[in-house]
Formats: structure tokens, C-alpha cells, sequence
């Protein structure tokens, strides 16, 4: 493989090539050891700026990921009360638990300062970034590929995982698959991560349609019949056929038989379940009050809803997780600021599932961060009466590019941080940046040299590791 | 619980912003090359042909009503079959599982009433009827040797599993 004549380059280039880092930032570098054995990134995307999240200038938006006193300068030390929703606004009732006690930034590192410090600030270059660790200005569609290798990619080639070792779970379907695998060609679809959007399939369409009932009984609702017996015995079957049968070119994604037929029992226990509960549980207890007063999920909540069960289920090395809801914000400010509430109480979820969890509990590292932020101004759609209007993205201003990073785990220093030190060659910042975040996520799962290497074969600025976060 | 299903239903409506997407099939034209390499079917020629194959007739609109359990009605909505199941193909990265799926619904749907394992006395004749209705043409005599030995040898292989096998073959995903 020429990643590694790429490593040994870069690595006799040393300091002027790839811009030494002093002491809170270095490039990766191969066997250190780390005590979490995967690496969880979770983007509250659809473009999050820190004044209302960290600088909690419209009330305490997250306050159980971040308490509820400001956590930037320039927004005050007082308790920042709750969140600010504009009399008259109408939206349905938020079903949240309680309140934690103790923040959650308290257990682990927060970079308040993170820089998305390139790219274009839209989603789905965002949530690219967050996949392969390169800033990016992707175009939004399907068949649309990253230069660079995901982190799915470089973990599957290294350790030979199957697909189910690598996931990417989105709210957010359609032009978002292509990020199941990038263009590189010592890379690409052989190494593909497993992609599911909560949203899309986590719901009663498939036996509602395939099973064509035009009356439907509340107590005999429609389920779809796929044991794991039949799934093996029409696979096998089928695998006789297709002996006979040329296969597809390289460039159609397949995933091994034995991935995709443990997809299919996965996906088939929910369609499988008669209550439905295992689409969106009641038990879970965030979401928003349904017409019959129960509790309805958002697009959010049945995205981390099945992230846990992925991780439950699968415990795989590396994931990644992109939310959308704040997005409402290029019309509805209020709507952001409750979609934050949604967002902080699903994350508090996932962390408190992974730390009760025997297999996730203490060798997970969760990375939990915006995919990038939303400009200064307000673009005057759908001004409420606190005189708020939307908020759009893209421009590129500070307010895009200022977001945060929270990373837990056992393998984290807790504490605020904000170095204004990071130096690196192109590295205007001075700061940790978001391509950092993915190089250490990589560099836990023992990848971070062969991301960094195969980044600065294709003359991009990899990201690096932060020191200064790490225990 | 009917919340949940009136859910399913509008999911596909309640997209938020920055959503847009540009969708490229992409085409050769003058490709002379005879040994074309398969390529799967779209979700939509996969859905259409499924459709056709299995019910006799396109996706549509099923008319659902939802009734209590004393037979009162609650509810009555549309399903639009292949916009709905567009959606749900569209959200899982492998096409093979999530297209099994479907059609492993499909193949219990109240439209079509393939007989029950017992019922088949002649295992090759029906293996070699679906192989006419889906695939075309008859079985080679491996195949049929395969799928009827099966059929004796594994209690799983029943006439659902015959057709989900046939549907799901490359052959038949193929364009």
C-alpha cells in the first residue's frame, strides 16, 4: 500500500511539511494506546452558533450539556434563565426529562473555541468534514464523492471490520449517502460504512404499504413477517441464482451477504413488532405531545432513538450521527432554540445509554459538536415579536465558523479549554479545529496516522491530534 | 397508535430546510459495448417492477381506514405505495436488505395468496412457474435441483422464500 511510503514522507518532512505542532496539537503518530475502543461522533447539525448555545444569549438552550451559567465571555456570569421563546409563538409541547444536576461538560473536555475554520458552512460538507477529516466544498448530491476516504473506509481497510463496525446514522437521507464512502482510490465502496436514516425507515410504512390492509385494527396492526430463518433460506437460494448471474461492476456499493443479511434481521424486529413501540418507545420520554396526548418523536429523537439500539446491537468501532432539526432556523428562531432543548436532552441520552451499557460503558469516546455555525445576522423571514427573525447559513462569517466541541470518554481531560496556540503550517486559527476533531477520533481507533498520511498525499491540511484534551 | 402510523404517513412531507438534492442518472449513449456489466435497478424500476411482477398491477394509492377495537372507524387516509417506499428504500445505505423487506411484506399482502408449503404437491412445478413469472424463462436443471432440495431438506424454505429468493436475485434486480 502507498500509505505507507505517504506516513514515511510526511513523516521526513516533518515539521515544515505538515506544520509541527507544539505542545497541545501534534500530527498522529502511530502505537499509542487508548482506554475507549470506539469513537462516536454526534454533529447537533443544522448549524448551531455558539451565542445561543455556549453564550446561551436567548437562555439556557442545552443546560444539561452545559449547565445554565454562560460559558464564553461576553454573555454575562449570571444564571442565563430559561430558554427565551417569543409570547404568541406556537409550536407543539416539548416532552423533556428532568434536568441533570451536574452539566455534563463537567465529566468530560469542552473546546469552547473550536474552529470550522474551512469549507463551505452547509450540511453536508459539514457532516463530510466530520466523516473523513478534510474540509471540503462537496456538492450536494448522491452520487457526489469526497477526495479523501471516510473514517469508515480507513477503519474497514485496516482491520478488515465488516460493514456493521462502521456506521453512519442520519437524519437527514437522500444526497447524504454519499458519504458512506469517498472517491480515493486506494479506498472507496469495498470499505463502505453502513448508513441508515432513522427518519426515512423507523416507521410503520413498510408493513402499512407491503401488506395492503385497507382496514387497519389498533389491536392487530400490520407487522412484516422476516424471521432470521427465512432471511437465511431465500438468501440461500438466492445465492444459487446468482452464481450463474455476472456480478455488478466495482463501482455499485454492495455489502457483503453476511452484512446485509444482518441488516435485515436488524431492521426486520422493528417492522417485526406488533406494538410498534420499536419504532419510537413512550419510554423514552423526549419528544412532543401528540394529538392523543401521547409522546411523538422528532426527526432528532428517532435518530439517536436508533443510534442506541445500533450501538447496543452492533457495538461498533466507529459511528458518526448528524442531526438536522435546528435547521428550522432559517425561518423559525424559536423553533432553533427548542429544537436545542430537543437536541441536549437527546444527548444526554445517548451518554447516559452508552455509560449503563456493559460493552460501551467506559471505552466509548463520544465527540459531540456542531457540524458548523449560522451567520451574525438575522435575515429578516419571520421576525416574532422579540423582533428575532431567521438565521441562515453559508456565509461564512464567525458565526458560521465558531462552534464547540464537547468530547466524553475515558481517554478526556475534563476541563474548559481554548488554546489560542495550535500551530500547524495553513493553520490560520491558532486554534483546535474540526478536522481535529476527526484525526483524534481516528487516532483512538489506532487510525490516526493513515488518515493523516493519506490527507497529505492528496496535499490537504490534516487535522490534528489534541494533545491538550487528552488525559 | 394511530398516531404512529398518520406519522408514517406525513414523514415524507415535514422536510426541513437545506434539503435540496440533485438527483443524476447517469447515461451513455452510443455504448455498443455487448457485454455490459449489470447494474441494479433503481428504487423505482425495482418498485414497479416488484409491483407488477407480484400484484399485477403499478403502485398506487391504498385507501386505509383505521378502526378501533369495536370496529369503529377512527381515521381514513391515502398511502401513496411508491412515494412512501421511495422514502423508506432511500433510507438505508443497502439496497439488498431494505428491498428485501419490502417484498418480504409484499409476499404476505392481502392482494396475493401464494399457497402454504403443505399445499404445493408438486415442489419442481411451482419453483418452475416462478421462475416463468419473474425471471422468464425455466430453471436450468441445477437450479431446480437446488431449490427443490431445498425445499425437502430446510423447513424454512416455503413458497414465500422461493419468491423472495427469485425477486432478490441479481438477475432480477438487474436492469
Amino acid at each position: 500500500m502507498t500509505t505507507l511510503s505517504r506516513r514515511n514522507l510526511f513523516r521526513a518532512a516533518g515539521a515544515a511539511a505538515a506544520g509541527a505542532a507544539i505542545s497541545r496539537g501534534r500530527p498522529a503518530l502511530a502505537g499509542r494506546t487508548f482506554a475507549a475502543k470506539r469513537s462516536v461522533i454526534v454533529s447537533i447539525a443544522g448549524g448551531l452558533r455558539l451565542s445561543e448555545s455556549l453564550g446561551m444569549a436567548e437562555g439556557a438552550t442545552m443546560p444539561n450539556l452545559f449547565g445554565r451559567v454562560p460559558l464564553v465571555s461576553g454573555f454575562g456570569d449570571d444564571d442565563a434563565g430559561p430558554t427565551r421563546i417569543a409570547p404568541g409563538y406556537v409550536s407543539p409541547q416539548l416532552v423533556l426529562p428532568p434536568e441533570r444536576r451536574v452539566p455534563l461538560y463537567t465529566e468530560g473536555a469542552l473546546v469552547a473555541n473550536l474552529r470550522y475554520a474551512e469549507g463551505v458552512p452547509g450540511h453536508l460538507q459539514g457532516a463530510a468534514c466530520l466523516t473523513s477529516g478534510l474540509y471540503n466544498d462537496l456538492d450536494n448530491r448522491e452520487d457526489a464523492r469526497l477526495e479523501a476516504p471516510t473514517l469508515f473506509e480507513i477503519h474497514r481497510r485496516q482491520t478488515n471490520a465488516a460493514a456493521l463496525d462502521a456506521w453512519y446514522v442520519s437524519n437527514v437521507a437522500g444526497f447524504y449517502r454519499a458519504l458512506q464512502y469517498g472517491g480515493h482510490p486506494e479506498f472507496g465502496q469495498a470499505f463502505a460504512g453502513s448508513w441508515v436514516s432513522p427518519p426515512s425507515t423507523a416507521n410503520a410504512i413498510v408493513p402499512l404499504v407491503t401488506r395492503g390492509n385497507k382496514r387497519i385494527r389498533l389491536d392487530g396492526l400490520p407487522i412484516v413477517n422476516d424471521s432470521p430463518e427465512s432471511n437465511r433460506a431465500a438468501r440461500e437460494l438466492r445465492a444459487v441464482l446468482d452464481g450463474n448471474t455476472p456480478a455488478y461492476g466495482a463501482d455499485v456499493l454492495q455489502q457483503r451477504t453476511e452484512d446485509s443479511a444482518a441488516m435485515e434481521d436488524y431492521l426486520a424486529e422493528i417492522y417485526g413488532d406488533p406494538t410498534y413501540q420499536s419504532f419510537y418507545p413512550d419510554a423514552i420520554g423526549i419528544g412532543t405531545v401528540g394529538d392523543g396526548g401521547g409522546l411523538d418523536a422528532t426527526g432528532d429523537a428517532l435518530t439517536i432513538y436508533h443510534t442506541e439500539r445500533i450501538l447496543e446491537r452492533f457495538k461498533p468501532s466507529v459511528m458518526v450521527v448528524s442531526l438536522i432539526d435546528i435547521d428550522v432556523c432559517h425561518d423559525d428562531f424559536n423553533g432553533y432554540l427548542e429544537s436545542q432543548r430537543v437536541a441536549d436532552a437527546l444527548v444526554t441520552h445517548l451518554w447516559d445509554f452508552i455509560q449503563s451499557t456493559p460493552g460501551l460503558k467506559d471505552e466509548t469516546a463520544l465527540f459531540v459538536l456542531p457540524e458548523h455555525g449560522r451567520q451574525l445576522q438575522f435575515n429578516g423571514q419571520n421576525t416574532d415579536t422579540l423582533g428575532r427573525s431567521g438565521l441562515d447559513h453559508g456565509g461564512g462569517d464567525d458565526g458560521d465558523r465558531d462552534v464547540w466541541l464537547l468530547a466524553l470518554g475515558p481517554d478526556f481531560k475534563p476541563g474548559v479549554h481554548a488554546p489560542t496556540n495550535i500551530e500547524q503550517a495553513g493553520r490560520g486559527s491558532g486554534r483546535y479545529e474540526t478536522i481535529d476533531v476527526v484525526t483524534t477520533a481516528a487516532e483512538i481507533l489506532g487510525h490516526g496516522d493513515v488518515m493523516t498520511s493519506t490527507l497529505t498525499g492528496l496535499g490537504k491540511r490534516p487535522g490534528l491530534v489534541m494533545e491538550g484534551i487528552l488525559r | 397508535m394511530l398516531k404512529r402510523m398518520m406519522f408514517a404517513a406525513f414523514l415524507v412531507v415535514g422536510a426541513a430546510a437545506c434539503k435540496d438534492e440533485y438527483a443524476f442518472d447517469q447515461a451513455v449513449a452510443g455504448d455498443t459495448d455487448s457485454e455490459r456489466v449489470p447494474r441494479p435497478k433503481t428504487d423505482g424500476q425495482f418498485l414497479r417492477s416488484v409491483y407488477a411482477d407480484l400484484l399485477g398491477r403499478a403502485p398506487g394509492q391504498l385507501e386505509v381506514e383505521i378502526v378501533d377495537e369495536g370496529g369503529n372507524t377512527l381515521s381514513e387516509f391515502p398511502l401513496d405505495e411508491q412515494e412512501l417506499l421511495l422514502v423508506v428504500l432511500d433510507g438505508v445505505g443497502d439496497d439488498d436488505a431494505m428491498r428485501s423487506l419490502v417484498v418480504a411484506g409484499l409476499v404476505e399482502s392481502e392482494e396475493l395468496s401464494l399457497p402454504a408449503k403443505a399445499d404445493v404437491a408438486d415442489p419442481a412445478a411451482f419453483v418452475s412457474e416462478q421462475f416463468r413469472n419473474f425471471l422468464g424463462r425455466e430453471p436450468n436443471a441445477y437450479e431446480l435441483d437446488a431449490f427443490v432440495a431445498a425445499w425437502s431438506r430446510d423447513p424454512a424454505v416455503d413458497p414465500k422464500v422461493v419468491v423472495r429468493a427469485i425477486i432478490g436475485s441479481r438477475e432480477y434486480q438487474s436492469q
